[in-house]
């Protein structure tokens, strides 16, 4: 284990075959890369061209796009309620999940498997039927386009993530250790508290943030049941670029991209990327 | 605290693991549930501690039926073979864990942590998690952790399988002492015999999902129940044959007194026979020829093969000035001490 790689360290000969097979993998990996974050490294240089209208190559530096996000009230205004929606959307589905995670993995009863392949069906339909779906849902009861069913349609779609990832950790979690606090005079409430909870806290919190990159950012269900006054940033941002090529939803995407980065960034450094 | 487990039935669907089983334990005693996996014995240990609950039968812990009393509420601590150590606290909080639920008062839970810590030698690492401790030390964390509650019953699985041979005689012998000094009604779950042997003052013998003798290490040994339990205790040949009028003959001019007229078995320790070269086989006499030999330093274990019958197990003291047989050596097999082995009613088959 304590070996270490160096430069000239002796490898076993390869034959051509397995030469022309590493080439073709790193290409594909290469290739991979580029196509994942060619396009992220092309807004971020859209967003400092001097021209007035989306183009690549990008000319020039200027950061008058990021000044006149700052500017336009309309958007800073729509930017707070992506994120107040987004903080909704990270405690409902944390709490949800959770739980959901832990009667899917510890109960005992019928229709389990089917229940949990339910809960995670979401994951698997388009966010625009999500959308469709929660608005006539709503509309059924007079219940109509507004944020709090922009929440509930966002919790809906990213439930499953957190689900997902919850129940993986309590699937690998030893059941002799919740045995061993029962054993230590802990009720199945002090040990869900105390033991459980803690230990698949981390891999929640990390999924959690995940859940609020997605509420943040996501359009297609916001798109149906986002109400037309107070609308989300996507919402707002799509409409903006129906009408005008301005190079300020290039200086938005690259400040997505940066929050993206950060909380990849934090969680990395807090809870570990392994957990997610 | 005596226990007393009273013809306990446990099924897990359609598989009966527990049949009936009895078992009374003294205040103060250590006993082993002894058994190859799938006997039930940890079915159980886990039926005392409350994580299961018998169909029928009861579960009595110093008087009281606790049979369906839930675990939290039973005060009998339990060393899980995994150690079950909570990983997100450090050594301290692991076992301070059992007096923080009952909300103990702050001075003397520091203080019984600290006794409990220093019980287990583990002063230095208190502020440790769980990762960062070895096998032994994370079993002892385990062991302070249901210590610093100061339980009558303890219960523990297979708790050094984990563990490298010498650390785990070591755990065991002292863990023995301490069982012993502080008092406490223990009981073992293992496969392993010599263990058995090593920590118990009785040991349980189980054999699918039923108790098969209870007795004294040396008990079990010397005076088995049944060939199953002289096999699963040591080593044993069990030499089948028809006794008549008080006699039953292992081999040519070997016979053995029996109480047992008819079908019996006669359980031949590998110690008890001795091996010497002979010159070549004849019909009259236990003879064979060296099929297997395993020197393993202070002592020989050979198998000898012969013809027509079973082959014999022979466990030999060695000291270095000793020659040990070769393969393929012809040898005559002669019992030590005739009255040193038992004589059972043959197994119904």
């Amino acid at each position: 284990m304590s070996e270490r790689r160096t430069a000239g360290a002796r490898r076993y000969p390869r034959s051509p075959a397995e030469w022309v097979a590493g080439a073709i993998l790193y290409a594909l990996a290469g290739l991979s890369l580029v196509l994942l974050i060619g396009p992220s490294l092309i807004v971020i240089g859209i967003s400092f061209t001097e021209k007035l209208y989306i183009s690549f190559p990008p000319e020039g530096f200027t950061l008058r796009w990021y000044e006149a996000f700052l500017d336009h009230d309309q958007l800073i205004d729509s930017a707070f309620v992506s994120l107040r929606i987004a903080g909704w959307v990270t405690v409902l589905t944390l709490a949800l999940g959770i739980t959901s995670a832990f009667s899917l993995v510890r109960g005992r009863y019928r229709g389990r498997t089917a229940l949990s392949a339910f809960m995670v069906s979401p994951q698997m339909l388009p966010g625009m039927v999500i959308g469709i779906a929660v608005l006539f849902f709503g509309s059924a009861f007079g219940f109509y386009q507004s944020n709090p069913m922009v929440i509930i349609a966002m919790t809906v779609f990213c439930l499953p993530f957190v689900v997902r990832i919850v129940m993986a950790r309590l699937e690998v979690l030893d059941p002799s250790i919740e045995e061993a606090s029962a054993n230590l005079g802990a009720a199945r409430t002090q040990t869900f508290f105390r033991v459980t909870l803690p230990m698949i806290l981390p891999a929640a919190l990390a999924a959690a943030a995940f859940a609020f990159i997605e509420a943040f950012d996501n359009l297609t269900v916001a798109l149906f049941t986002a109400s037309p006054r107070g609308r989300p940033l996507s919402v707002e941002l799509y409409t903006l670029v129906q009408f005008d090529s301005s190079p300020i939803v290039a200086a938005i995407s690259s400040l997505e991209i940066l929050l993206a980065l950060l909380m990849v960034f934090v969680i990395g450094r807090t809870i570990g990327l392994e957990k997610i | 605290m005596h226990v007393e487990v009273d013809s306990l039935d446990k099924s897990f669907g359609p598989t009966r693991v527990l049949k009936g089983c009895s078992l009374g334990i003294d205040r103060g005693e250590v006993v082993t549930l002894l058994g190859p996996s799938g006997c039930g014995k940890t079915t159980l240990l886990r039926c005392i501690a409350g994580f299961h609950v018998p169909e029928e039968g009861r579960v009595v812990i110093g008087g009281r039926d606790m049979t369906l009393v839930p675990p939290w509420r039973r005060d009998v601590g339990m060393i899980f073979q995994s150690y079950a150590l909570f990983p997100h606290l450090d050594v301290r909080r692991n076992v301070e864990y059992g007096l923080s639920v009952r909300r103990v008062a702050r001075a003397e839970r520091d203080r019984r942590v600290a006794k409990a810590i220093e019980i287990v030698s583990l002063g230095g690492l208190a502020d440790r998690y769980p990762s960062q401790l070895s096998g032994g030390q994370q079993q002892r964390v385990a062991i302070a952790r249901v210590l610093v509650l100061e339980p009558t019953v303890l219960l523990l699985d297979e708790p050094f399988n984990a563990l490298d041979a010498k650390l785990r005689y070591a755990m065991q012998v002292e863990l023995r002492k301490l069982v012993k000094n502080l008092g406490i009604t223990t009981i073992f779950v293992t496969h392993d015999q010599s263990e058995a042997l090593t920590l118990s003052d009785r040991v349980a013998v189980m054999r699918g999902g039923e108790i098969e003798q209870v007795a004294a290490p040396l008990g079990v040994y010397d005076t088995p129940a049944s060939d199953y339990v002289a096999d699963f205790i040591g080593s044993a040949n069990a030499i089948a044959g028809e006794a008549r009028a008080g006699r039953l003959e292992i081999a040519p001019g070997v016979g053995l007194a029996s109480r047992v007229e008819g079908g019996a078995v006669a359980i031949v320790r590998p110690e008890n026979l001795r091996v010497e070269p002979i010159e070549s086989e004849t019909d009259d006499a236990w003879c064979g020829r060296v099929g297997f030999v395993r020197a393993l330093g202070a002592t020989v274990e050979y198998e000898v093969e012969v013809p027509g019958r079973d082959a014999v197990k022979v466990l030999a003291l060695r000291l270095a000035s000793d020659d040990v047989l070769e393969l393929g050596q012809v040898v005559r097999v002669s019992l030590r001490d005739p009255d040193a082995c038992p004589v059972l009613p043959a197994p119904a088959r």
